[in-house]
């Protein structure tokens, strides 16, 4: 309902067609693992498995910056589980080894049961399994309070991944726009390199969106539309 | 190359190949139609390179060959030459011209040699089955109008064909086409040899073209698919065309099963109603909004340029009121479809996927995206 006006009827957003959700499934395979100098060094470790100079191993990196993509394939070839830090309670502790490999994602997110996790990482050293926690920093800036589990994770062999090299973001975009079957202009795939986080899962988030609203407008993914997109998702960045 | 034929079987057949050629080529012989003269009468090809038609004609040839001709000259000239008559067609000694004669006329076209012809080279076709002309025009007609036209989405740019189990022991054929915003699915009992097929996309191109020639008559179409190109015989005239060569999404995923607000409208009656209102609607937007509560419907059009207009309509529905948005083009497209006198809506909410179906069951089934009004 409208209250009537004279300076007529209020400016509104005109009819927009909405679009079938119809995604692909993101691929985490080894063959989509992107190498580049920003990660080569911890994918090379991975690949080393089972030759580690610890039981347990670091992956450090900013999000976006392919943590979980790698800790993935690693998981595949070890046949291990995957487990939010959160998920690691005491009782369960023995069952989380029990495959020989795991990896626990996002160690740094918010409080977790320290006593459980100092457990499982004596436990795998006992017991000869393999863990990889995944974090963005080092265990220090983790806001940890039990020493033994903070001294236990220092130790830890760590590995970094840096955010994407340009050539890396470039290379992933092109990627998630072929994995979607979707036919793009180099200008569209250099604007949005040049204008989103460097970050993977934002390149991710972008090419998503933009598949969506190339599809609600029934048109093809333009440079224009990616600059829209982006002018959209980081509306502060603009003016 | 000499060879005298009947004018209208020329006709027919040049109408049938003549298609397939693009009235622009950069490559002088895509513009040619290929003639061959041989014991079993005149053989006919043409090709786009993605998609070539083949067909053979009766004719009376005392001396065998063959030669390509511009496709779109030759069937303009048979077009226009006189009901009933005998044309003779006949190469130059050195191949470089073909003359046309009839009656008193008499025409003389830049021949290009057969040795240049493209060959699609169909390769193994391992799939194979024979259905009813009208089952496929079916399965064309009512699946056709949904196939994307934006050409960087070549993945939506076809109906894909494939067979599915279900429907009593012999598996369903389905047709599907989708452009993002509708969604129309028809199936029909697999004939045999359909199961196991590879799930193929077949282009918008190829699609109009089976359309046309499933419309001339022959009752039954043979179909060869391999997981590359598919062949169709119909009788005497054989299209064969490269697949889209692309993964269609799984399209099971956007098709509702929970939709629970029940809509039956009277089928003409919805239609005019929908075109009427729309008459003011915006070229660009052509949103109706329709509001239904118990036993009544709404229908609106609000164009800020132009005006309003609404028309109610009495309508079978018991569920709560709901007031959703669709584009008129795709409702009346839709309906368009519909066999039956009614047309059953299946409705969740003004942002989700409705089904809509002549009613519920039925082999031929359509799933609409709102719009957000």
């Amino acid at each position: 309902m409208r209250e009537p006006s004279d300076r007529g009827p209020p400016r509104r957003d005109p009819p927009k067609q909405l679009a079938f959700d119809l995604p692909l499934d993101p691929r985490y395979g080894r063959e989509d693992f992107l190498v580049s100098p920003s990660n080569e060094r911890a994918y090379a470790l991975v690949e080393r498995w089972p030759d580690w100079p610890d039981t347990v191993l670091r992956l450090e990196g900013p999000p976006g910056s392919g943590k979980s993509h790698l800790a993935s394939i690693w998981a595949t070839d070890a046949r291990g589980w995957t487990v939010d830090a959160r998920e690691v309670r005491g009782e369960r502790v023995p069952h989380l080894i029990s495959a020989g490999a795991l990896v626990i994602e996002d160690a740094d997110r918010g409080p977790i049961d320290e006593a459980a996790l100092f457990h499982l990482l004596n436990l795998a050293r006992e017991r000869k399994a393999s863990v990889v926690v995944t974090g963005s920093g080092p265990p220090d800036r983790w806001g940890l309070r039990t020493p033994d589990l903070l001294s236990r994770l220092r130790l830890a062999p760590a590995v970094a991944l840096d955010p994407p090299d340009d050539a890396l973001l470039k290379a992933v975009l092109v990627k998630l726009f072929v994995d979607r079957q979707l036919v793009v202009d180099t200008t569209v795939v250099d604007t949005l390199a040049l204008r989103i986080e460097r970050s993977l899962a934002r390149a991710a988030e972008a090419v998503a969106a933009l598949d969506k609203e190339a599809l609600s407008r029934g048109r093809r993914i333009t440079r224009a539309m990616a600059n829209d997109l982006v002018a959209r998702l980081s509306p502060d960045e603009e003016g | 190359m000499r060879v005298t034929v009947e004018r209208a079987a020329l006709l027919k057949a040049l109408g049938h190949v003549h298609r397939v050629v693009e009235r622009r080529n950069t490559i002088p012989i895509l513009s040619n139609v290929l003639l061959r003269a041989d014991a079993s009468g005149l053989g006919l090809k043409a090709t786009d390179l993605d998609m070539e038609v083949t067909e053979t004609v009766a004719a009376d040839v005392p001396q065998p060959g063959a030669t390509t001709v511009p496709a779109h000259v030759i069937y303009d000239i048979v077009r226009k030459l006189a009901d009933g008559s005998q044309i003779s067609l006949e190469t130059s000694a050195d191949g470089a011209q073909m003359q046309i004669r009839a009656g008193r006329s008499r025409f003389m076209l830049q021949a290009l040699p057969e040795t240049d012809f493209p060959d699609l080279a169909a390769g193994e076709m391992p799939h194979a089955f024979t259905l009813p002309a009208g089952d496929l025009k079916r399965l064309i007609d009512k699946t056709q109008f949904a196939i994307s036209t934006e050409e960087t989405r070549y993945y939506l740019n076809g109906i894909f064909l494939h067979a599915v189990d279900g429907g009593g022991s012999g598996g369903l054929l389905r047709a599907v086409a989708t452009d993002g915003h509708r969604l129309a699915r028809v199936e029909l009992p697999a004939p045999q040899g359909a199961l196991g097929m590879p799930g193929v996309i077949v282009p918008r191109k190829a699609v109009a073209e089976i359309q046309k020639l499933v419309d001339d008559g022959a009752e039954e179409v043979r179909v060869e698919l391999s997981s590359a190109k598919v062949r169709l015989t119909f009788a005497g005239v054989v299209l064969t065309s490269k697949l889209i060569d692309g993964t269609f999404p799984d399209y099971q995923r956007v098709i509702p099963t929970g939709n629970d607000k029940r809509l039956v409208v009277d089928r003409d009656v919805f239609a005019k109603a929908v075109d009427r209102v729309s008459t003011i609607s915006s070229e660009r937007g052509r949103a109706v909004k329709l509001a239904v509560t118990e036993g009544r419907m709404t229908l609106s059009v609000n164009n800020p340029d132009s005006g309003s207009a609404t028309e109610e309509l009495e309508v079978d529905y018991e569920a709560s009121g709901l007031d959703i948005g669709f584009n008129a083009r795709y409702l009346l497209d839709i309906t368009n479809q519909l066999d039956g006198d009614t047309a059953t809506f299946m409705l969740a909410d003004p942002g989700s996927p409705t089904l809509i179906q002549d009613r519920e069951g039925a082999p031929a089934l359509y799933v609409l995206m709102p719009m957000r009004v």
